[in-house]
């Protein structure tokens, strides 16, 4: 088994064996690319659909009652 | 059918938005996606081919809770306890937005009081899959509203 660190974007790094079935080069390029299939995925919208939850207001509010409640802490003093 | 969507890189991208909301740095374990992707092909054939996107992402939802795959890294100025809750509703969420039968929209008070049964309280992937089945199909309009 070997192992593997591969960074997802600055902030999310997959990390685990390189044998996995999960190919995230190939499901990410085609997420990003509109219309493009990974396996049976299509990815036509996906992105934009995320895009949109994030975005809501809705979302804005919740994230807000989640930075002020107990679940979300400083690492450092 | 559960893979064919990939709910996995779902699950990155959408770690990556809440990395990027609340100062996280994360790691997504790939053996832990393997498990929840065996766990879900085994809980899901209970189903047979009566799949609908509520169950697939209610199973998603259940294993990614229960099996945890976000991590923070040392380096991580914040952390989020409920990162891993917070991530299974919001991939169900996603899944049920782009594939479900209709739109909706969740009040943020309800969204809260969901991450947090999610963390402190017993869920089943059957219970899981129940609230995805009242947001895509579970409700019916009465005309006149009372």
């Amino acid at each position: 088994m070997e192992n593997n660190t591969e960074f997802f974007s600055d902030r999310v790094t997959f990390v685990g064996y390189r044998k996995s079935t999960f190919d995230s080069d190939v499901y990410r390029n085609a997420l990003h690319s509109k219309n493009q299939k990974a396996g049976d995925l299509s990815t036509d919208m996906m992105v934009d659909e995320i895009r949109l939850m994030d975005a809501e207001e809705e979302t804005a509010e919740f994230s807000k009652i989640m930075k002020n409640s107990p679940f979300v802490v400083t690492t450092r003093s | 059918m559960s893979d064919s969507l990939s709910w996995r890189i779902i699950l990155a991208e959408l770690a990556d938005r809440l990395a990027g909301r609340y100062n996280l740095h994360l790691e997504i374990d790939l053996q832990i996606l393997e498990e929840i992707q065996s766990q879900m092909d085994r809980t899901l054939t209970e189903y047979g081919q009566n799949h609908n996107i509520a169950k697939i992402a209610g199973h998603s939802s259940f294993w990614i809770r229960k099996l945890k795959p976000v991590l923070h890294k040392n380096t991580s100025p914040i952390k989020n306890l409920s990162i891993n809750e917070e991530l299974s509703v919001f991939v169900g969420l996603a899944l049920c937005r782009r594939f479900g039968p209709r739109r909706f929209k969740i009040d943020p008070c309800v969204l809260y009081d969901w991450v947090v049964s999610l963390r402190t309280h017993a869920h089943s992937p059957h219970s899981s899959t129940l609230m995805f089945e009242l947001l895509t199909r579970g409700f019916i309009s009465v005309n006149p509203p009372r």
